[in-house]
């Protein structure tokens, strides 16, 4: 299984760098994602999607569809990718310690 | 000497689906590369590596010592004569790693082969073979099952599918400004149905505003099916022909279901090529109604006048990826540039463009098959420079796939671009109101 | 007729036999394949296939390796010579003396060629990787009985070492790589089908679509 290492912390991942298990979350390894992946600085706007996203999967072990997102955190949607330019998936999903999802992503 | 018979039930299967497959054009191209291993620079893998594994010839080479092996007389008495090799582990682990691990089936080795031998028609028929043996990578397996459980390859619930489509036609009203303007859902009797890639709903419904407001703008008689959508078909790249077959027979189904009189494909490159040219060969015979593109009917817009564009709306530098499945071997080459050049006012073309251009690197379900990642983006250098080259702000492609790859190139070789659909920056171009004759 | 005219006559009688079987298994497909409404013409891609597509300057394989190309074309042309001469010494018709000489020098250049890619081969890791004693041996075979054509055409007497050595090459030419020989027009004619099918072949050189 890789690894990925951010300042010294190692975590398992899979080849595209989602967590592999998705308890040993928490913030500061989303701060460590976001810095790796070019997102960035945490800001409020940032925390707000990625704690929906990951309460919405806790509670129905998918990632929400980007209009829930949007409507949840009052955010347009552009202002989604701008915050997240890997998009949603592999930006903010990953950071929100979710499995890859299927599909074209 | 071990033949067949000798070998374990599964693999005597994978050798059944060469063997019951060795009518003319298979037996044609598993005979004809002669080792000149000049198409090695037309492979985006070989030019980033230099490493003979991925040289096409050596590609081809992974299926066709195993017909020597087991079909031709030479191979079978003097196997290491002929580079005939048994279907034994070692063999079964050097292919999937090139077959499925360094091939994106895009062709383009083909097209410059000295003979003319069909590479990623032998790969997929590989790729068949070692569908039989239980080994399709993990990413690209569940991408399959998810579609053909659920009925689309992300899980999407129907209600939320739905609701999200729902959401993007009031957005589409406010845009316009009229309450008529509709995303038609579930309607029958309508000249087209459309068909979605499900990452469009769930992840980047930008591509659906943009498609919904082109048909508004053309007055289009158009519905999406919210049963029946999913336009990807990733048993094509994993080689399970009845699953493909089965994928693409719900969309069929629809078609009738919905008495639509053409089926229209979302920007999605494996899912045309799927659909439109290798469905007719698992159904065995041609569909009834014209299946098409949704950047040739754009095309089409355009030429006949039915939609209108001010290019100056689109100022920044705009490049054109050529996704494979929809050029090369999709025959959509001209339509996607014939619209760009007048949908935005800098349009530069990359080079190599058309039939010759480079692949993504995320091609073939590469995208899905995540142990390949580092090769993926690595072997994506390619384009990556391609891009670069034309100084372009913004690159369209008409292929999801595509989109998602270039997404990650751009983060990672810092291109700072913007990647969208054609049909987004036709939406941005277009003029609506009253045309002016 | 002798031994050797005899064992030719054999060579090119299986030769032929095996070829025969091989084609009528591989060419009758190509009507049925693809019942996909088609948006070219499948017989101008296969056309095209077989002409403009083979131009070196559309071809990345002939245009990136230049010197291979020649190479290539003329040790193939060179095979073809030197059948051509198999066939008129074997009836003993004679030629002006010119083109004797004309076609050993042609054959040495062409053998030559043969080596050269030979050498090519064994040299290249990455060729060396994919190839087997199959890819050397039908080299040597095919260069080598150039070669005596040549030397047949120096003298007369290597007559019968000729006509054994083409029994030989025509026999060997069913079983490994050399079967390309056969093989070759069937495989441009399905990837030409499969591209004119889809409008890919004959490629354009400019935008046709808006005419």
């Amino acid at each position: 299984m890789p690894k990925l290492e951010i300042d010294g912390r190692e975590f398992e991942v899979d080849g595209d760098g989602f967590l592999q298990e998705p308890d040993v979350w928490n913030e500061d390894v989303a701060r460590l994602f976001a810095a790796g992946d070019g997102t960035g600085e945490m800001t409020e706007k940032h925390w707000a999607v990625v704690r929906y996203i990951r309460e919405y999967w806790k509670e129905n072990d998918m990632a929400p569809m980007v209009r829930k997102v949007c409507q949840s955190t009052g955010l347009r949607l552009r202002e989604i990718y701008q915050l997240f330019p890997m998009g949603p998936a592999k930006g903010a999903c990953k950071i929100a310690g979710l499995p890859k999802p299927d599909g074209c992503v | 000497m071990a033949g067949i018979k000798m070998l374990s039930p599964d693999r005597k299967r994978a050798l059944r689906v060469l063997e019951n497959r060795l009518g003319g054009r298979l037996l044609t191209h598993l005979n004809s590369c002669v080792h000149c291993g000049l198409c090695g620079k037309s492979c985006h893998y070989y030019l980033k590596y230099g490493d003979p594994r991925f040289i096409p010839g050596n590609k081809v080479d992974q299926i066709s010592r195993l017909y020597r092996r087991y079909f031709s007389p030479l191979g079978r008495i003097l196997p290491a004569w002929v580079g005939a090799r048994d279907l034994d582990e070692e063999t079964i682990e050097e292919m999937v790693d090139v077959l499925f691990g360094g091939c994106t089936m895009c062709g383009r080795c083909s097209v410059h082969c000295s003979i003319g031998v069909d590479v990623p028609f032998l790969v997929r028929t590989a790729r068949t073979m070692l569908m039989e043996l239980g080994l399709v990578p993990k990413g690209l397996q569940s991408t399959i099952d998810t579609s053909v459980n659920t009925g689309n390859n992300m899980a999407i619930p129907q209600k939320e599918l739905v609701d999200t489509l729902e959401w993007l036609e009031e957005d589409l009203r406010m845009e316009v400004g009229d309450e008529s303007a509709a995303i038609p859902l579930d309607k029958a009797g309508q000249r087209l149905l459309y068909t979605l890639n499900p990452r469009e709903p769930k992840f980047f419904p930008l591509s659906i505003s943009a498609v919904a407001k082109i048909m508004y703008a053309a007055g289009e008689s158009w519905t999406i099916s919210t049963h029946c959508y999913d336009v990807t078909n990733y048993a094509f790249l994993s080689g399970d022909d009845e699953a493909a077959r089965g994928l693409a027979g719900r969309l069929c189904d629809e078609v009738m279901k919905l008495k639509a009189e053409q089926l229209l494909l979302a920007e999605c490159g494996h899912g045309f090529r799927a659909i439109r040219w290798e469905g007719p060969t698992w159904f065995g015979k041609a569909y009834p109604y014209p299946v098409l593109s949704v950047v040739e009917l754009i095309a089409e817009y355009v030429r006949s006048g039915l939609i209108r564009l001010d290019p100056s709306l689109n100022a920044e530098r705009v490049t054109l990826h050529d996704p494979c499945n929809l050029v090369r071997a999709g025959g959509v080459i001209e339509e996607q540039r014939y619209v760009l050049a007048r949908a935005a006012s800098d349009f530069v073309e990359m080079s190599p463009n058309r039939v010759d251009n480079y692949c993504c690197g995320g091609g073939g379900g590469q995208l899905s098959m995540g142990e390949y990642r580092d090769r993926r983006i690595e072997a994506g250098e390619i384009k990556a420079d391609q891009i670069r080259r034309t100084g372009a702000r913004m690159v369209a492609t008409p292929c999801h796939n595509c989109i998602d790859q270039l997404m990650e190139l751009n983060q990672v070789y810092e291109l700072n671009v913007e990647i969208k659909t054609v049909a987004e920056i036709v939406a941005d171009a277009l003029v609506l109101g009253k045309q002016e004759n | 007729m002798t031994i050797p005219h005899w064992f030719l006559v054999a060579g090119l009688a299986i030769f032929t036999i095996l070829t025969a079987g091989m084609l009528r298994k591989a060419v009758p497909a190509w009507r049925s394949y693809d019942p996909s409404r088609p948006k070219g013409k499948p017989v101008s891609g296969a056309i095209y296939s077989l002409t403009g597509a083979m131009l070196p300057w559309k071809k990345e394989s002939a245009r990136l390796y230049p010197a291979s190309y020649i190479i290539g074309v003329l040790y193939h042309t060179g095979t073809f010579i030197a059948f051509a001469w198999v066939a008129l010494l074997a009836f003993n018709i004679g030629l002006p003396e010119v083109l004797d000489s004309v076609s050993v020098l042609f054959l040495a250049v062409t053998a030559g060629c043969g080596v050269a890619l030979l050498a090519k081969r064994i040299a290249s890791s990455d060729l060396r990787y994919f190839s087997s004693p199959d890819d050397y041996f039908s080299n040597l075979l095919v260069t080598g009985w150039q070669g005596v054509t040549l030397l047949t055409l120096l003298n007369r007497d290597m007559l019968s070492a000729l006509l054994v050595c083409t029994g030989v090459l025509l026999l060997y030419i069913p079983f490994g790589k050399l079967r390309h020989a056969i093989y070759l027009i069937p495989a441009r004619v399905y990837l030409g089908l499969f591209y004119g099918r889809r409008g890919v072949w004959p490629a354009k050189d400019r935008q046709s679509w808006q005419a």
